[in-house]
């Protein structure tokens, strides 16, 4: 991948998949600006723009359920909810043991199989909350083994 | 070129082609409301105030939208002013109310287009942003609540100026323009050069005022205050009391300063042609031992700190001459605390200023080599303006009056260091004269003179073959740096000497400036300041007969020991991505 | 019903998609001049399948000489209740990278890129894949099929926004700024990426250039209706029994549609083309005397389905004062809350407006703050005439479509159920809702 600007989005999406927890780190912003050949105020700008990106930390699992309207129709508030109680936390938070992080996002295209969340890279859909128990559980006992 | 027909209001105009339809309504006599364009900058086409209707096409943006032959345009109908008024009701609707504390009030464009849309309304919930304000830099305040995202200050940062220390972050409603990462313009790459003030249309930006200190000084009986004018605050103060960019109001200043209080009332033109002679020493110096050169002017403060973060590879080009403010101030707490036998920790150093940076300047450090601080406050031109308003000095109608002698007086080179290319010019003339041992046929040095961006000059000076350069606005600086770095890497010297302004037009552009400002304004001033030049009896700095009293009396000759401890200074490399919070 | 697309599905092994016929129309393409291809696809009449349907054919001969040239394809799928691409990216790659070769050749560009929207991971994956197999194969890189034509395929990825569909914004996007549209002149057919001359297609649209180079112009042509011609892939989505896509010719009525998925419960309301689509309602109707019904389950009352009795194609579409956008069908049953459906759409608009212009950046938000209030119990008789209000502003006054169509949702539930809105607000304290 060549160091020039149009591959800094690229470049922010590899620093976050590096990271264990979701986010980039500010030193990375700076070392990606520098080597990109943007200032450090147009990567900064750049970064706050795309909602996938966070220079806080997050949970090792970020957790996007998909609130558009087909998923609403199918119930997405009801998901939200189970997985607000279940984790013990609110939208936008991470829970204390900084697995999971909870995020409210738009259409994820898989409207089919309303409603729908994404964790990290894969994407479940036709949620209930049995199957919601089983993938958090999947994921907590894959934390465990890392 | 071949003139095109355009129908506006059913008035047929005939203008050039490739003009936008608002330029076009304008050259027609028709006013078209607008509320972030700005004919200085290219249009961006945000805020839909501009809005007409053209035949065919519906309703399309003026400021962006270039004139066709033939087209029929209508800037007045029911739909447009409903539209127009909706917009300007929503961006109301997240405005902070405070206009009477604001410092804008009076001078806000958004208040101006809320009276001439006759708002009476607020149809939509008002609500508070409820963001910080950031107050930690030493020359600009930054107000985001009051932030309508027009972008002319990211345009102006990022495009005119380069400095990029702020942008656009977030997105939708929550769009706000900050320096990266969360960091204040106190820690960001920001220069202070102001231009983001001079182009802000609301009270988002704004410059950290002084005011308060410097009533608190004069009321002080124990406090000796003493103040300094800028050279292009006499050609721009009246502007802030209805009178013309340009006009020389210095006589007026001089009485309203002492009305005010002020115990003594200097000029900084008088350090102008001080700084003209221990410059053109040091050129000429570097000349004989054949560098390094180029030299370039450090008297812009926005250009220094740009230099030190962007240019450090030429700080050793850089002349180590303090700016004219940081010397007059140097000696007013030496020089003149000796001839007039006064306490130097008792004495209030105040200068006025065209310019934001001055306050970062003043701040600086190492700025301190009387033993105190050179200059206590800064005074930008609209600030003093305030004072004087504030005081109820009917400034207009003032008589004029003289300043107060040892520092003060000047030659015409020391009034245009205000426009740009003034101080190469003034350089010239000594620089030459001392050189050659010859009296200068011709006193002006036109072809340093102008708006342009980046000006040439080749000077043939006793066999030897002078080329000078001159850029104002710090993306042209950024230009023509960038070759003399790659120049300097060769071995080569493109130029003997280089003047830098951060600020488009030189300082009467700066960032304390009387608003609104635009180029038409600015080329008024500078031609103001080179009437007093002609003016002047005597023209050349080396002439100033205070300034050869103080080289007798006081610091020996030009880059003495004397002249380094007091009148130089040094730079510091800062990094262009350091990433520093300081809240 | 033949699937003339998807019968491209579980091809993305590339020998499986060349045992189909892929790159034929590859093959063809390279013995022809540029020119002729883009003849050809003008002949076709196909239009854009991203939502505006702009006739590509027309497109690509508009495109300004300059060089370098660029294709890019917009795979920035985010019209909610769109996944087409998702489905072609995912299962039939090759059908996606064959067109754009074909676009390159025809367009004289030697890049394409092909912009796929940041939470396709897996996708952005398969489609690389899939382009490293094409250029072992020797049809994509240096000298195509041992031809002159020279195309490569950078993959970029998007990184949450809705808006950088818009091609202006995409272009901006693939340069690495911000993702804000830019108004329109400048064309990016003449001034695109770097200011060159740039073409921006649709993921399904150039899987149908590959089609019609496979099959010929004339084939296309006679698919669909006359002003839509070719076959096209429609989402259903909602309260519907099966949801998913369904490939059906342009033009087919809506009815065969939602019938084909089946409606789960009584059939309320139906959003055509994307969020910013029209809301098309049963509410509507009246007692006709055709033989045409359509039983909608309430007891006792038939309904003549006449409202509802339009056909998906671009040209009945604009007729009725809407528009096929993406082609993405929802479904609303009676369980559906129009409040909440006016909630989660101005709630989409208010989170993916990019902020540069005043009136969608200002406006979006103030939507949104009183659809809120309204379907949290707090809202106001006024809201519905302020909000129309403003929504005429943003469709006037903004600067690119996503405030611009902010009009059409809205439109479609303040005329069919402002009752029921009404009537929400006038009884919502006697309604305990959830403030999420």
């Amino acid at each position: 991948m060549e160091e020039k600007r149009e591959n800094i989005i690229l470049a922010f999406h590899k620093a976050q998949e590096e990271s264990k927890n979701n986010y980039i780190p500010i030193e990375k912003v700076k070392e990606i600006a520098k080597k990109y050949g943007v200032s450090l105020s147009e990567a900064s700008g750049l970064l706050s723009f795309y909602t996938m990106f966070s220079t806080e930390k997050r949970g090792k699992y970020v957790i996007r359920v998909c609130d558009s309207l087909s998923c609403r129709l199918m119930h997405s508030i009801d998901i939200l909810l189970y997985l607000q109680n279940k984790l013990n936390i609110e939208e936008g938070e991470t829970t204390r043991d900084g697995l999971f992080t909870i995020e409210r996002v738009n259409c994820l295209g898989r409207c089919f199989s309303a409603p729908n969340m994404m964790i990290n890279d894969k994407i479940y859909g036709n949620l209930t909350p049995e199957k919601i128990d089983k993938i958090i559980e999947q994921h907590i006992k894959e934390a465990e083994n890392d | 070129m071949k003139k095109v027909k355009v129908y506006i209001d059913s008035k047929e105009i005939e203008v050039s082609p490739n003009i936008t339809i608002l330029e076009a309504a304008k050259e027609a006599g028709i006013k078209i409301p607008t509320l972030c364009y700005h004919k200085d900058l290219f249009p961006s086409g945000s805020c839909g105030m501009c809005i007409v209707d053209i035949d065919g096409q519906g309703i399309k943006r003026s400021c962006i939208t270039v004139v066709k032959d033939g087209m029929k345009i209508k800037t007045i109908t029911p739909e447009i002013l409903e539209t127009r008024k909706t917009i300007l009701e929503l961006v109301l609707s997240s405005h902070p109310k405070d206009c009477l504390t604001c410092i804008k009030h009076g001078n806000c464009e958004l208040q101006q287009l809320a009276e001439m849309l006759s708002v009476r309304e607020m149809p939509y919930e008002w609500y508070d942003r409820g963001l910080p304000i950031d107050k930690n830099s030493k020359g600009i305040v930054r107000d985001m609540n009051k932030c309508i995202g027009c972008g002319r200050c990211v345009t102006v940062c990022q495009e005119v100026q380069t400095v990029k220390a702020i942008d656009f972050h977030g997105r939708g409603a929550d769009t706000i323009v900050a320096p990266p990462l969360g960091m204040g313009m106190e820690e960001s790459v920001c220069v202070n050069c102001g231009q983001c003030i001079v182009y802000c249309p609301v009270g988002a930006l704004y410059e950290k005022e002084a005011i308060h200190y410097v009533w608190e000084a004069l009321k002080d009986k124990e406090k000796e205050v003493v103040v300094q004018i800028a050279p292009a605050v006499r050609v721009t103060l009246g502007e802030e009391f209805g009178m013309k960019p340009g006009e020389l109001v210095v006589g007026k200043i001089y009485t309203a300063m002492h009305m005010l209080g002020f115990d003594k009332v200097f000029d900084t033109n008088f350090s102008a042609d001080l700084t003209i002679l221990e410059e053109g020493t040091e050129f000429l110096t570097r000349l004989e031992k054949g560098g390094p050169l180029p030299l370039i002017t450090s008297c812009s403060p926005g250009w220094i700190k740009f230099s030190e973060t962007y240019f450090d590879e030429l700080l050793e080009n850089v002349s180590t001459c303090k700016s004219p403010q940081q010397m007059l101030g140097a000696l007013i707490k030496t020089y003149y605390a000796k001839e007039n036998k006064k306490d130097p920790s008792k004495i209030v150093s105040v200068s006025v200023m065209p310019c934001t940076a001055k306050k970062f300047e003043a701040s600086r450090p190492e700025m301190n080599a009387s033993g105190y601080r050179d200059v206590d406050y800064v005074l930008t031109t609209r600030e003093i303006a305030r004072m004087i308003r504030e005081a109820g000095i009917d400034f207009k109608n003032l008589p004029e009056s003289k300043p107060d002698p040892l520092l003060s007086s000047y030659t015409g080179a020391a009034t245009i260091f205000g426009a740009t290319g003034g101080v190469m010019e003034a350089a010239l003339r000594t620089a030459i004269e001392v050189k050659t041992g010859k009296t200068l046929p011709r006193l002006d040095f036109t072809d340093v003179r102008g708006i342009k961006g980046i000006k040439e000059a080749t000077l043939n000076v006793d066999g030897i073959t002078l080329k000078v350069a001159v850029a104002h606005g710090l993306s042209n600086a950024r230009e023509l740096l960038d070759k003399v770095k790659e120049a300097k890497k060769r071995g080569e010297v493109l130029y003997h000497f280089i003047e830098i302004m951060a600020c488009p037009g030189g300082c009467i552009g700066g960032g304390g400036q009387p608003l609104p400002t635009d180029w038409d304004k600015k080329k008024e001033r500078i031609e103001g300041l080179y009437n007093e030049d002609k003016s002047l009896p005597l023209r050349k700095s080396h002439e100033n007969p205070e300034v050869k009293m103080i080289y007798e009396k006081f610091l020996g000759k030009p880059n003495s020991h004397k002249s380094h401890e007091l009148l130089h200074t040094h730079y510091t490399k800062r990094d262009a991505y350091k990433i520093e919070k300081k809240i | 019903m033949t699937n003339y697309i998807l019968r491209f599905l579980d091809t993305s092994d590339i020998k499986s998609y060349i045992d189909k016929g892929g790159y034929e129309g590859l093959r063809r393409t390279i013995k022809m001049s540029p020119k002729e291809v883009i003849q050809e696809i003008k002949s076709s009449g196909l239009r854009g399948r991203g939502g505006a349907g702009f006739p590509t054919g027309i497109k690509w001969e508009s495109l300004s000489n300059e060089k370098p040239a660029y294709i890019v394809c917009n795979a920035d799928e985010g019209e909610p209740g769109t996944f087409k691409d998702r489905l072609l990216l995912e299962s039939a790659p090759h059908l996606v990278i064959e067109g754009l070769i074909i676009a390159g050749y025809a367009n004289q560009a030697e890049k394409g890129y092909i912009y796929i929207r940041g939470e396709y991971p897996e996708e952005t994956k398969i489609i690389q894949k899939a382009i490293d197999e094409a250029k072992k194969y020797k049809l994509l890189g240096k000298n195509i099929l041992d031809s002159s034509f020279s195309f490569d395929i950078e993959v970029k990825r998007g990184g949450g926004s809705y808006v950088v569909g818009d091609e202006t914004a995409l272009l901006n996007s693939i340069m690495g700024k911000r993702g804000n549209p830019w108004h329109k002149p400048p064309y990016p057919t003449q001034q695109g990426l770097w200011s060159k001359p740039t073409i921006v297609n649709n993921v399904e649209t150039l899987s149908c250039v590959s089609l019609i180079m496979q099959e010929g112009w004339e084939w296309f042509s006679k698919i669909g209706s006359f002003d839509s011609p070719g076959p096209k892939l429609y989402c259903v989505s909602g309260n519907v029994k099966k949801p998913g896509v369904y490939e059906f010719p342009m033009g087919v009525p809506l009815r065969d549609v939602i019938n084909t998925a089946e409606v789960d419960g009584v059939l309320k309301a139906v959003q055509i083309g994307g969020t910013a689509g029209p809301i098309y309602s049963t509410k509507s109707l009246t007692l006709t005397s055709t033989t045409d019904f359509w039983s909608l389950g309430t007891p006792g009352i038939v309904y003549g389905a006449k409202p509802l009795d339009f056909n998906l194609d671009f040209a009945s579409m604009k007729k009725i004062g809407g528009s096929l956008g993406s082609g993405a069908i929802v479904v609303m049953n009676n369980d559906a809350i129009m409040v909440d459906v006016l909630e989660v759409t101005l709630r989409f608009f208010a989170e993916e407006s990019c902020g540069k212009c005043f009136p969608c950046r200002y406006g979006t938000r103030q939507l949104y703050h009183m659809a809120k209030n309204i379907a949290t119990g707090q809202g106001k008789e006024e809201y519905i005439d302020i909000m129309q209000k403003t929504a005429v502003a943003m469709a006037k006054a903004s600067l690119c479509p996503l405030g611009q169509s902010v009009i059409m949702p809205l439109k479609g539930i303040f005329e069919n159920f402002k009752g029921e809105i009404l009537s929400f607000i006038r009884h919502q304290k006697y309604i305990k809702r959830v403030e999420i």
